[in-house]
């Protein structure tokens, strides 16, 4: 299985959120409110540097 | 007769060793594994599955995963899977390209993330954490 750089990055975020959410938070709505959290953060983040590296190399 | 203004530290009495080790030591060992020990089934459903997926992978034996690579802790964190992968051989020379470094990166995360995983069980077992 080869996976793109979005595909990694999308995975890697994702279980990253899953596990920080699980073992930083007492319930399970907090829980689900970090998991998200964190994830958008990675997502916009991967988003962000991308363009900021594409620019910068102009 | 005065009143003692100093106010002793009120101590936890220490958790005895036996009622977080197995748990700590399961949850090393397979991730999640701590978790369904402790009846968190839920949870450590979601992190066995995160565990499948970073696979394990190192150089071809212990001391040389160690020069290679600075990880070497951190994949041993991912525990059996790790251990089994490299003793039967599912391991492969380093090899250059942005795949494989993918892959480095994700097995070391995942070692890490088990250490978290390790210290949830651990507050779980000792009564910290629900």
């Amino acid at each position: 299985m080869t996976l793109s750089h979005f595909e990694a990055a999308f995975l890697f975020a994702l279980f990253v959120s899953v596990v920080m959410s699980i073992t930083t938070k007492k319930s399970n709505k907090e829980r689900l409110n970090y998991g998200v959290y964190c994830f958008v953060c990675f997502i916009v983040a991967v988003f962000g540097i991308g363009w900021a590296m594409k620019l910068g190399h102009g | 007769m005065a009143v003692s203004t100093t106010t002793q530290a009120e101590k936890a009495p220490p958790v005895p060793v036996a009622s977080w080790i197995g748990p700590v030591a399961a949850a090393w060992l397979v991730p999640g594994a701590g978790h369904f020990l402790l009846k968190k089934t839920g949870r450590g459903m979601l992190l066995f599955m995160r565990g499948t997926m970073f696979k394990p992978e190192a150089g071809p034996d212990y001391l040389t995963s160690l020069i290679n690579y600075g990880g070497f802790v951190s994949n041993l964190a991912s525990g059996a899977m790790y251990l089994l992968s490299t003793m039967f051989g599912y391991n492969q020379p380093d090899l250059p390209g942005p795949v494989h470094d993918y892959g480095t990166k994700f097995l070391v995360t995942a070692g890490l993330l088990n250490v978290l995983a390790m210290v949830d069980a651990y507050e779980i077992a000792i009564g910290k954490k629900d």
